[in-house]
């Protein structure tokens, strides 16, 4: 038995925007009455073109243009808002640090379709990077470590992953159009982030100044090198760590790497470069580019892949991979849904209900009383009856002054157990209860409508921040 | 030699098919990973040409516990903790068992009374509890399976009937437990055919108004119920969900559309 839903993937950058439609094929593989659905295909039927993000005099975001932007590919993708069951929004790059950014985001989620979700923050951009790059899928059929970097105009954003999981996602101040140039040479725009840098490598670029070639290609460079030897593990100078977005894990040496982004459109064998291809753009994008090809295409030690999608990575992540589902066998009701940006708070102390309840206050007590927070969990101490009637028990006592539903996700396949139980115990609560599904403290998470009978979950990771 | 230095490995546990034998792997992890996605014999390496000596004794193992699951008399403790009604069929013995299906259907016109007699009329939910292939399986999955669902049944507010235990039992049993009960729905936890991965994988046949008359295809059916397959508490959630699918639609089985 198969069904196929559409999804959206809408990417708001700091440079550009587009919209993708793909759809996925769910199936259910099992041959007992015990369903087993899986995403099996995943197929984009529409691309938008590339269009510049539409922003308004003060830089924030123009509203109003991305909401005609948006009518406009539905109604060139021959799309109804209503045939829309999941997919999600993301706001990329600088543009996220824009006030207006996130109001923006979640009136087009609304507009966009029941289930399609606003999401934002520079992990989660590296991720959907990294999925849509097909970097995850690579690292599940070859043993080895591999990086996505997504070199887009205001930032570069890293996900690592081996055996088709996440390790570690982080981002840099690295970009195409942190340098912008006019048509007579002339810098125009130098993002204040990267000043230590610059003068570190004694760089004398000047806004309103001519450019020398020489030194755009240095300071591209430069930006190729010091991703280099992030993969190899190599120091960096503390000018260069400067331009970590918030921190990542120490992995050790990556094993390949692959580059999606619009600056990945250059990472290619390409002829060197003029001024005429240089300005194309307006700024230094082609050349950090052509930087990135020569930095590694050079050395043996990382192996360079090619990437499945280049600028629409991140969009096609959004859109195909953000949505997950759960178990086939799981506790709903669809009047209690769909629920967004739910708080997860992580339980670990499962083995009495006394600390259960203990660990529970103490988590819980960070969220106004009124907030909808959804609780995680591993799985039950053990796989018996007792096992299951205790956590059910512990999990009821826990919540018994919360108000709103009873919301548990879980990795071991015990939902449906568990559901059956609190409802039995807890007269009348509302519970929603769903398996392999891992939430980690901070993670946000969203909780759609049942389709065959599994339940679409977007995980919002934001673990990597610390 | 020290006493307590273990000489040899117990080659039945499970865990030994956790172990690589690859010699010299490209990729141990990967080979790791690739195990779990399956209980196959993948990553064993060989000697020669035939498979390495740990292996062959494994599998050997795992055969031995096949065997001794169809041919070892289930052990009625727990069945009697429970205190389920108990009867047999017309098969006298194991290997009576494994020559005569169609007597593993049968039972005495005694017996019949003896259900008619005792047992509770009409009950909304009837649950029939056979050894079939694998007696181990009844022990290993019962006591979890049983819990949850009648919590499940209870919340549902559907009558059960008395539980019935039946010995040297196939399938079909449980048509002739509902003609004679006249239950609405009738479920029969019963003891998989053993393979060579586990002897403790328990099925559920389930049917709506059982009748030796309807076809086999009248059943819905959950299998490979065991601790590593589908845990027994979830599979028996799912088992109280079908119950309700059952309830409503009036049928089951292939007539069923799920």
């Amino acid at each position: 038995m198969a069904q196929e839903i559409l999804s959206a993937g809408i990417d708001i950058g700091t440079t550009t925007s587009q919209v993708i439609f793909s759809r996925l094929r769910l199936e259910d593989n099992s041959y007992t009455a015990v369903p087993d659905v899986k995403i099996t295909q995943k197929e984009v039927l529409y691309k938008s073109p590339v269009y510049f993000t539409p922003l308004r005099d003060d830089g924030n975001i123009d509203a109003q243009a991305l909401d005609r932007l948006l009518l406009t590919e539905y109604a060139r993708a021959k799309v109804k808002r209503e045939d829309v069951s999941t997919g999600a929004v993301i706001i990329t790059g600088e543009s996220s640090r824009k006030q207006n950014a996130r109001l923006a985001v979640e009136e087009l989620s609304a507009a966009a379709g029941d289930f399609v979700v606003a999401a934002a923050g520079p992990d989660l951009e590296s991720v959907l990077a990294g999925y849509g790059a097909g970097a995850a899928d690579y690292s599940e059929k070859y043993p080895a470590t591999v990086a996505n970097f997504d070199i887009g105009g205001g930032t570069t954003n890293v996900a690592v992953f081996l055996g088709g999981e996440l390790q570690d996602a982080f981002a840099l101040d690295i970009g195409g159009r942190l340098v912008r140039l006019s048509a007579d040479h002339s810098v125009t725009y130098i993002s204040p982030r990267l000043k230590p840098l610059m003068a570190a490598m004694g760089l004398r670029l000047q806004v309103g100044r001519a450019a020398e070639l020489a030194e755009l290609v240095k300071l591209a460079g430069q930006f190729a090198d010091i991703c280099r030897r992030i993969c190899l593990d190599e120091p960096l100078e503390p000018w260069e760590r400067g331009l970590y977005i918030g921190h990542g894990k120490r992995l050790g040496k990556l094993n390949a790497v692959m580059f999606s982004g619009g600056v990945a459109e250059y990472i290619h064998d390409a002829p060197v470069m003029c001024w005429e291809d240089v300005l194309r753009y307006g700024d230094i994008g082609p050349l950090v580019g052509v930087a990135f090809w020569r930095a590694f295409s050079a050395q043996p030690q990382v192996k360079l892949l090619n990437s499945r999608e280049r600028i629409r990575a991140t969009v096609i992540g959004a859109g195909s991979y953000a949505v997950r589902l759960s178990g086939s066998t799981v506790m709903l009701d669809d009047a209690l849904v769909p629920l967004t940006n739910i708080p997860v708070i992580r339980l670990e102390h499962l083995e009495s209900p006394v600390a259960l309840k203990e660990e529970y206050r103490l988590k819980r007590d960070v969220y106004p009383q009124r907030q909808q927070v959804a609780i995680s969990l591993a799985g039950p101490a053990g796989s018996s009856y007792v096992d299951l009637a205790n956590l059910a028990d512990g999990l009821l006592r826990a919540t018994e002054n919360d108000a709103q539903i009873l919301l548990v996700v879980m990795e071991q396949d015990f939902a449906k157990a568990l559901g059956l139980l609190l409802k039995h115990r807890g007269k009348g609560r509302q519970v929603i209860c769903l398996d392999r599904i891992k939430a980690q403290p901070g993670d946000y998470i969203d909780v759609g409508r049942s389709v065959a009978g599994t339940v679409p979950v977007v995980v919002k990771t934001l673990i990597f921040k610390s | 030699m020290n006493e307590t230095e273990e000489f040899v490995s117990d080659i039945s546990l499970p865990e030994v098919k956790e172990r690589v034998l690859v010699e010299h792997p490209h990729s141990l992890a990967m080979i790791k990973r690739l195990k779990k996605t399956t209980n196959a014999r993948l990553g064993v390496g060989r000697a020669g040409d035939r498979y390495r000596t740990e292996t062959l004794l494994k599998f050997r193992a795992d055969h031995a516990i096949a065997q001794d699951a169809v041919w070892t008399d289930i052990d009625e403790t727990l069945i009697d903790e429970m205190g389920f009604y108990k009867v047999q069929t017309l098969v006298q013995n194991k290997e009576e068992y494994v020559r005569r299906p169609d007597r593993g259907r049968l039972f005495s016109a005694g017996t019949m009374a003896a259900i008619k007699r005792d047992c509770i009329h009409n009950p909304d939910v009837q649950l029939v509890i056979a050894d079939g292939l694998s007696g181990f399986a009844i022990n290993a999955n019962l006591k979890d399976i049983y819990a949850i669902m009648m919590d499940g049944f209870q919340e549902k507010g559907y009558r059960v009937g008395t539980p019935i235990f039946v010995r040297y039992s196939r399938v079909a049993t449980m048509d002739k437990i509902s003609e004679a009960l006249g239950a609405t729905v009738t479920i029969q936890l019963i003891g998989e055919r053993p393979g060579l991965a586990t002897g403790e994988s328990m099925s559920v046949y389930m049917a709506y108004e059982a009748s030796s008359k309807k076809p086999e295809s009248q059943r819905t059916v959950v299998s490979n119920i065991y601790e590593q397959g589908i845990p027994p508490l979830e599979a028996g959630a799912q088992v109280v969900h079908l119950t309700e699918v059952l309830m409503r639609e009036k049928k089951s089985g292939v007539d069923l559309k799920i």
